[in-house]
């Protein structure tokens, strides 16, 4: 299969400003935006920069992917360095723009000293001698990939872990007096709390029955009255071990 | 150019090539020739290679599960996923590209056993560091801010300046943009030391052999491949290399200009990146100014401008932008060179047994011996092949120079206080070393052996066992490298997101570090210990203290409330504490999962009286309770709250 080859500045520079529009018309909730934006930031800048420091015979192909992907790296933290000492700084709209410049005006050069190339070096493409089992093998493989990437990133199965409640107080605000207080399960089934304040020692508030599913929290606030100084305490017990102090925070108030 | 891929199919004449007799031509510059597919194993290789990637993935699933098999599926994935890869690489038949292909496949494989240890979040020490600063760096939009734990890091930006440009730009998450960038940088090392050992050598065999044996060392899989500063600056660093050695070669005065302009801009960037890697770069490049002028060879272009200009830059850098970095760096070079004096007196540090005290299973220490005897053995055979052919090369004989150090290196290991320097500067040592091994692999005597071997063969197999004898030592080498780096216990994943029906819940530290953000707000100066500081700093966004000189082990581990705890409190602008009860929070590879729930063993906790001395103390709150972990107000303990 013989096919005419693009010239490989042109793509490089009508890539650049397909991005270009696309972030700066804030498309970039689209779904294939990041994978245009890798290349434009760790492809696309070494790449018309290469093309400007080396004559189109110069360089081998595999030493182009080299440089055009080092450069790239090392134009964004340069580049990056630069933008520290502006007023934006490193935000995406100078992102843009640095990047977008250095590679339209580098490929734009190159285009001018004559460093155009097609984009790749054979004219045959052997996907004519590929033997369909070879295609196979290659799809699979890759199909393989995908499913190891899946199947790594499901979560733990909770049979494995303690799961725990988190309990937690915050001292009253000096004028309004108001406490607050919260739970958040991270348990591993549902659970019934009951949440007990004291204040002295003595319960100044109380509440049953507190039913949350694993990742439910809970928070209340209750505003003290003439117990200025006095420390305060919430205590938390499970419903199915009545007794039993689950979990205890305090604030002493002289603090 | 001629391609070595047309001759075909393996035969013993061809696998027994001395690398006297390169495959190429060693004319550089050369325009690539397209990879034969049709005759090449490039497709059955990705599959197999694949194929280990899934076992390594079951391996991790089977960690979370708490099923002994994990550690099995491990291994067995990492043989299957190495071998295939392996045994085409030492093979004289693959062309150049399909070489290097492969090469950069088997690289983001290997680099695909990390991501998929830690696949939902950085769980690492220093990548939480490396993340503090790139979220400020994203809410800011401006560089240096302040890092407690680490504070010489923010001054190095590199590697987060890049990572905010993707971040920026692309709508990935500081996650995935950072996965993106360190793939990036393994496949720059991988093509930068294939390309220089080629460049040296003229053989793409040895070259990739030699590529594919960088993986060897002890921090390839895990250390180098983590969201750190030094995971992206040796790669750069290792490029410098090439495109000055590329330099050597240009034609004219115009290419020499562009790979002196290329070679600088990346110089710049590994000293904006990483410290010690820039000093190590400068090193290099002297060694190799020196052995130019030992040589007296009249080389066109030499190295001592860019050393020169990399030593100016560096000094810079440090005294006029990081100089934070001298006091960061000071003691740790005296610890490092107080521990190499005292070697002798130094406590001995017992071999395949981790910090947490766990030890090795037999295979680990099998292979992990093997692997050191194997490159004892030819590494000098790689010298003496540097010193007969290549001497008039100033590079190779650098590159012997830090293979050398290998073994000289080798013996800290066996002390507690020195381990960490063998260990710390493998990945260095093997840019070296990974070429020097790979000469001796294929040099002269080993191949007589083979001759004597195929000989012996009567039938076609047999001229197989060669090459898969040079792909079994590739794989051990590897595998002690697995081995010397991390314990088993931290190889795999541990249970870090959990699902709960359709929920998802979350270690005890991190629940800790969002809420105290969230109730507390940033920025707050909290003494905790060196796990969940990292949750602290990069979740919470507080300023953790847990520096081991400044009196925190005392605060976080003492039983009583003492004057010296005060002081430190004082000292130290502490306002909180945080104190985990568990023991095994101990562990900075393992610490920071959920502990796993084991009826034989249970949770182990430290003193009660460790946790449970500030409740008794009038002047502190305790506004924090998650059963393990206990946040504690104590500002006033230190008499430097403004309320008292």
């Amino acid at each position: 299969m013989t096919i005419r080859r693009p010239n490989n500045l042109i793509l490089n520079i009508v890539f650049t400003l397909l991005i270009v529009l696309v972030i700066a018309l804030q498309l970039t909730n689209l779904p294939f935006i990041s994978l245009i934006a890798v290349p434009f930031v760790l492809f696309c800048p070494g790449y018309g920069l290469t093309s400007i420091l080396f004559r189109k015979d110069a360089i081998g192909g595999v030493e182009r992917l080299l440089l055009s992907v080092g450069l790239s790296i090392a134009i964004a933290i340069l580049g990056g360095a630069l933008l520290n000492l502006t007023e934006p700084g490193l935000a995406p709209m100078t992102w843009l723009l640095l990047l977008g410049d250095i590679t339209l005006v580098a490929s734009v050069l190159a285009l001018i000293l004559g460093r155009a190339r097609p984009l790749l070096t054979t004219t045959r493409i052997p996907m004519g001698t590929l033997q369909i089992s070879q295609v196979m093998f290659l799809g699979i493989g890759f199909l393989t990939l995908l499913t190891a990437l899946k199947i790594a990133q499901l979560p733990a199965p909770a049979s494995r872990v303690e799961g725990y409640t988190s309990l937690w107080i915050l001292p009253p605000d000096a004028n309004s007096h108001v406490v607050r207080l919260g739970l958040n399960s991270q348990e591993v089934e549902p659970v019934a709390y009951r949440v007990e304040v004291q204040v002295n020692k003595h319960i100044v508030q109380q509440w049953s029955n507190i039913q949350l599913e694993p990742g439910q929290a809970w928070t209340n606030s209750f505003k003290l009255s003439n117990t200025t100084g006095s420390p305060i305490e919430a205590i938390v017990y499970r419903m199915d071990q009545p007794n039993t102090v689950y979990r205890r925070v305090f604030v002493n108030e002289a603090n | 150019m001629k391609d070595m891929s047309t001759s075909g199919s393996l035969n013993a004449s061809a696998i027994l090539r001395p690398i006297s007799s390169p495959e190429v031509p060693t004319r550089v510059g050369v325009r690539d020739v397209a990879p034969r597919v049709h005759s090449s194993s490039l497709p059955q290789t990705t599959l197999i290679g694949a194929t280990g990637v899934l076992l390594v993935a079951f391996a991790n699933v089977a960690a979370m599960h708490g099923d002994a098999w994990g550690d099995i599926l491990f291994w067995s994935g990492l043989v299957v996923l190495f071998v295939p890869f392996a045994l085409t690489l030492v093979s004289p038949n693959p062309s150049r590209t399909e070489r290097i292909v492969l090469l950069l496949e088997v690289g983001l494989y290997l680099y695909l056993v990390k991501v998929m240890r830690s696949p939902v979040a950085f769980t690492f020490p220093d990548e939480f560091i490396h993340l503090r600063n790139l979220n400020n760096i994203l809410a800011d939009r401006h560089l240096f801010d302040i890092n407690s734990i680490l504070p010489a890091t923010p001054y190095y930006p590199g590697l987060e300046i890049v990572t905010s440009a993707l971040v920026n730009l692309s709508g990935l998450s500081t996650f995935q943009a950072g996965i993106v960038i360190i793939g990036a940088a393994r496949l720059l090392i991988l093509l930068s030391l294939y390309l220089i050992f080629e460049q040296l050598s003229g053989s793409p065999r040895v070259a990739s052999l030699g590529a594919l044996l960088y993986s060897a060392n002890s921090n390839y899989p895990f250390w180098t491949a983590q969201f750190s500063y030094e995971s992206l600056s040796l790669p750069l660093a290792v490029m410098v290399l090439f495109l000055l050695l590329r330099r050597e070669t240009a034609t004219d005065r115009r290419a020499a200009t562009g790979w002196t302009v290329a070679a600088l801009l990346m110089v710049f960037a590994v000293i904006i990146t990483h410290h010690m890697t820039a000093y190590i770069l400068i090193g290099l490049l002297w060694a190799w100014f020196i052995l130019e002028r030992v040589r007296g060879q009249n080389i066109k272009y030499g190295v001592g401008s860019i050393a020169l200009i990399a030593t100016v830059a560096t000094l810079a850098w440090l005294l006029l932008v990081a100089n934070v970095t001298i006091s960061y760096l000071l003691p740790v070079f005296q610890y490092g060179i107080q521990g190499l004096l005292d070697v002798e007196q130094g406590s001995a540090r017992q071999l395949f047994r981790s910090n947490t005290g766990n030890i090795a299973p037999l295979w680990d220490r099998l292979v992990g011996i093997a692997s050191v005897l194997l490159l004892l053995v030819f590494t000098p055979i790689g010298l003496a092949r540097i010193l007969k052919s290549y001497n008039r090369k100033p590079l190779a004989i650098v590159l012997g120079l830090i293979a050398l150090a290998y073994p000289l290196l080798l013996p800290l290991r066996l002390v507690s206080s020195t381990w960490e320097i063998s260990n710390r500067t493998s990945e260095y040592v093997f840019i070296g070393a990974s070429f020097v091994v790979a000469l001796g692999l294929l040099e002269q005597p080993w191949v007589a052996i083979s001759k004597w071997f195929a000989r012996q063969s009567t039938d076609k197999a047999g001229f197989q066992i060669p090459a898969f004898g040079y792909a079994v030592i590739a794989a051990i080498l590897f595998m002690g490298g697995v081995v010397a780096g991390w314990p088993s216990t931290a190889r795999l994943a541990g249970p870090y997101e959990v699902a709960v029906g359709s929920e998802l819940i979350y270690p005890q530290g991190l629940s800790a570090a969002t809420w105290m953000h969230n109730a507390l707000g940033p920025e707050n100066r909290i003494a905790v210990d060196y796990v969940n500081a990292r949750f602290m700093l990069a979740y919470g966004e507080q300023h953790p203290i847990s520096s081991t000189g400044r009196g925190i082990p005392y605060l976080l581990t003492g039983k009583h409330i003492d004057s010296g705890i005060q002081k430190t409190i004082r000292d130290n602008y502490i306002k909180y504490t945080l104190i985990d009860r568990r023991v095994s929070n101990n562990d900075p590879l393992m610490g920071l999962y959920f502990p796993s729930r084991n009826d034989n063993a249970p949770t182990e906790y430290v003193d009660a009286r460790v946790y449970q001395r500030f409740d008794r103390a009038p002047q502190v709150n305790r506004l924090f309770d998650s059963g393990d972990i206990f946040i504690y107000q104590v500002e006033a303990l230190g008499d430097n709250s403004p309320t008292q």
